[in-house]
């Protein structure tokens, strides 16, 4: 096994293209995976000297998070604002956020990726580069499935965008786990909502851990948009009707569908009736 | 492949399996028995070490990645006045029992000392949430931890 240590991102991506890498951002998911993700053939590209991929910056009103930057990185940045300390304090602990990257997080592409829930409700967009050019893909499109992503074997995902303007937004955030620290969540529920005076003028929602991928609708969130806080209350039933078929939680050692879908929902009504 | 790096202030050549564990190579091949192998996935942290001013979980964390870094155990801090503060703070309070988790939690408290955090019980809890202990209930820590900072205060300002 060869292992390569980029400096720069050009430098990454002609090694991606030119030999068959398996690529190590943070390693904490790596290491305990590395039997199944590491095949005999496979030569190693490790980025964490790649200093551009940990960048954090603002331009033209679009915020830009480096895939390798890691979660303590994201908790200390003066650019991010409050849902991005509510999510990122309640995933792992202090000394695996100094190691796990943005990147690693989404390209796990867990339903239960607590990152991917945050990048969702922002409706960011992933940059994926390659020797032959850099495309832009919606986050929803990126992630195809559990574990899967549309990321093929020449490319990295080298940033986040999302807009500056949703800072001004009021966040709601609840994992639900087993303890504060250190686990994986049952689910995650999050909601975004910006006022003009007494009307929620646009309203996102978004659940993780109860389907394939992280759930949001549009469709649903455009119809109860431009909608005053009253109205709002008195639909929360048929919201929550609406949101139902979208959930298809499993069963699995960390929670049951059942729970899952029951405890969401109530969020969800929760959300609508005492936060917004 | 062969990976350099300074352990405890000294430098180090290993010849290894690049994905090994720190945490193991430390034990084995450098015999830092201080550094405890736990569960091995990153949940108990009783191998925390300082990589550069990072606390990580050695278990999970490949040695290929320690290349040209600086890495601190228990046994590269006995000599500072933050461990003397708190062994003291550690002992008076009564925080070892078993004692397998406490190089991690030393180290977890040291790197707090070193970023002059201030130590309310909320912060401690924070930085102490990737370390387990199954002793001692973890109250006799915090207070171990508080006092610590009050020696350790005490210490500087004199």
């Amino acid at each position: 096994m060869r292992v390569f240590f980029p400096v720069t991102l050009s430098q990454a991506l002609s090694l991606r293209s030119e030999y068959k890498c398996t690529v190590l951002s943070g390693g904490t998911d790596f290491m305990l995976k590395k039997q199944v993700l590491l095949s005999n053939e496979s030569d190693l590209l490790v980025l964490q000297k790649v200093e551009e991929l940990r960048e954090i910056s603002v331009k033209d009103g679009i915020i830009h998070v480096g895939a390798c930057a890691t979660q303590t990185d994201i908790l200390e940045s003066s650019l991010l604002w409050g849902v991005f300390r509510d999510v990122v304090s309640c995933m792992s602990c202090p000394s695996i956020r100094n190691l796990a990257t943005i990147g690693g997080n989404i390209c796990n592409a867990s339903p239960a990726g607590d990152l991917i829930l945050l990048m969702s409700l922002l409706d960011a967009n992933v940059v994926v580069q390659s020797l032959h050019g850099r495309k832009t893909i919606k986050i929803h499109d990126f992630i195809t499935g559990p574990g899967k992503t549309v990321l093929k074997e020449d490319e990295l995902l080298t940033e986040f965008c999302f807009e500056d303007s949703l800072r001004s937004y009021s966040y709601f955030y609840k994992k639900v786990g087993t303890r504060k620290a250190n686990a994986l969540s049952k689910l995650s529920f999050a909601g975004a909502a910006k006022y003009s005076g007494n009307t929620v003028s646009d309203i996102r929602i978004a659940i993780g851990a109860v389907a394939p991928v992280v759930v949001r609708s549009a469709e649903i969130e455009k119809l109860f948009s431009n909608r005053s806080r009253q109205e709002l209350n008195d639909s929360s039933y048929s919201i929550s009707k609406l949101y139902e078929k979208y959930l298809k939680p499993i069963d699995d050692q960390r929670s049951n569908a059942m729970y899952r879908k029951k405890v969401s929902l109530n969020l969800l009504k929760y959300y609508i009736e005492r936060v917004i | 492949m062969k990976i350099d790096f300074f352990l405890n202030h000294t430098f180090c050549t290993v010849d290894t399996d690049p994905l090994r564990s720190l945490a193991d190579v430390l034990r084995r091949d450098f015999n830092q028995t201080d550094v405890k192998q736990g569960c091995g996935e990153g949940e108990c942290g009783a191998c925390a070490v300082l990589v550069e001013t990072n606390v990580v979980h050695s278990c999970i964390y490949p040695v290929v990645m320690a290349q040209d870094k600086k890495i601190l155990t228990l046994r590269g801090i006995l000599d500072t006045s933050e461990y003397q503060a708190i062994k003291k703070g550690f002992s008076d309070a009564g925080s070892v029992q078993c004692g397998f988790c406490t190089p991690g939690i030393v180290i977890v408290c040291y790197d707090m000392f070193k970023k002059n955090v201030q130590p309310s019980k909320d912060t401690i809890m924070e930085y102490l949430s990737g370390n387990l202990c199954r002793c001692t209930g973890y109250n006799s820590i915090f207070r171990g931890m508080a006092l610590a900072f009050e020696y350790y205060k005490n210490m500087v300002r004199r």
